[in-house]
């Protein structure tokens, strides 16, 4: 039997980026398949492709999640624009983004839960469905709730620098900072969730 | 026709290559069936995606094997196609077929 092995970085790729740990049979079938016969090559080209779809999977299948960040995120960097745009006290800014945090959830929650009911009592689903439904909506906002508790706080961090004098921070550097901390944030739950 | 629409091409190349190689397809020999009858290299990762999404809509079954030395410990996953999912190939079949009638540029081969 022939047990030539695969390009070292190639299947550490694989490995690093949870496609082996997503699906094993796939990391076996590359496997057999180089083992008779293909290239290194052809085992490159594979695992880049096999790193793409599980990217698109997880896309996928987060694509619920990503859009309910995209949603928090956008109202939450709306209302900082207002607040400056429109001169807001600086010291009302926390006050203001949590409460438009929070009433930012408690809509979209409520829009997604009577979509949500529409579509499955047209399926003629029972109660228990019913139940586990409005489970899992409550238990996928508390994403976006994750992230409105996290800017509210680094809303009052930044406030307080800004009150500092000589400290010049910018609109724009703190919307990088959101930014930044959105990514790395989604990242590591997708990456606990999975 | 299953709820989520008609089969992608892809997805129908997959069902496909599972209906000609019966209960014992897995990826490898699924991607050299498409290979075979398409000219084309096929990344074994777009057909486990395939086979994710044909299972999520029912049209296709999976159960996995016993892990074997030449694959490094790992268990083959084999596929089958359902009842569900030869009904979903025969009305892609119909409905392409109708569309491909009457068509005089297809037909005889030139524009």
């Amino acid at each position: 039997m022939n047990f030539r092995q695969p390009p070292k970085l190639a299947v550490w790729l694989l490995n690093r980026l949870g496609v082996t740990a997503h699906n094993e049979p796939l990391a076996g079938d590359l496997l057999e398949e180089f083992r008779s016969g293909r290239t290194p090559g052809w085992y490159w080209r594979q695992a880049f492709m096999a790193i793409l779809a599980t990217f698109g999977q997880r896309l996928r299948a987060y694509r619920q999640y990503l859009l309910e960040m995209f949603l928090g995120w956008s109202a939450e960097t709306s209302v900082v624009v207002a607040l400056w745009i429109f001169h807001v006290p600086l010291g009302v800014h926390a006050l203001v983004l949590g409460v438009s945090g929070l009433a930012t959830i408690w809509v979209v929650l409520y829009v997604e839960y009577r979509v949500r009911l529409h579509l499955w009592r047209n399926d003629d689903s029972s109660e228990e469905e019913l139940d586990e439904l409005w489970d899992r909506v409550l238990g996928a906002r508390f994403v976006i709730l994750g992230y409105f508790g996290y800017f509210v706080l680094n809303d009052a961090i930044v406030v307080l620098l800004d009150l500092l004098p000589g400290s010049g921070f910018s609109p724009p550097f703190i919307m990088m900072c959101h930014g930044c901390w959105l990514c790395w944030a989604t990242i590591g739950r997708l990456r606990r969730t999975s | 026709m299953a709820r989520g629409g008609y089969l992608g091409e892809f997805e129908l190349m997959v069902v496909l290559a599972l209906i000609r190689l019966g209960e014992d397809a897995y990826g490898v020999p699924i991607s050299r069936e498409i290979e075979k009858r398409t000219g084309r290299e096929v990344a074994i990762g777009s057909v486990y995606a395939a086979l994710e999404r044909l299972e999520e809509k029912g049209l296709v079954a999976s159960r996995l094997g016993e892990p074997t030395a030449a694959r490094g410990g790992r268990a083959k996953r084999y596929f089958r196609i359902t009842s569900n999912g030869l009904n979903e190939a025969r009305e892609t079949q119909r409905t392409l077929v109708s569309l491909w009638q009457g068509l005089p540029e297809l037909s005889g081969g030139g524009l």
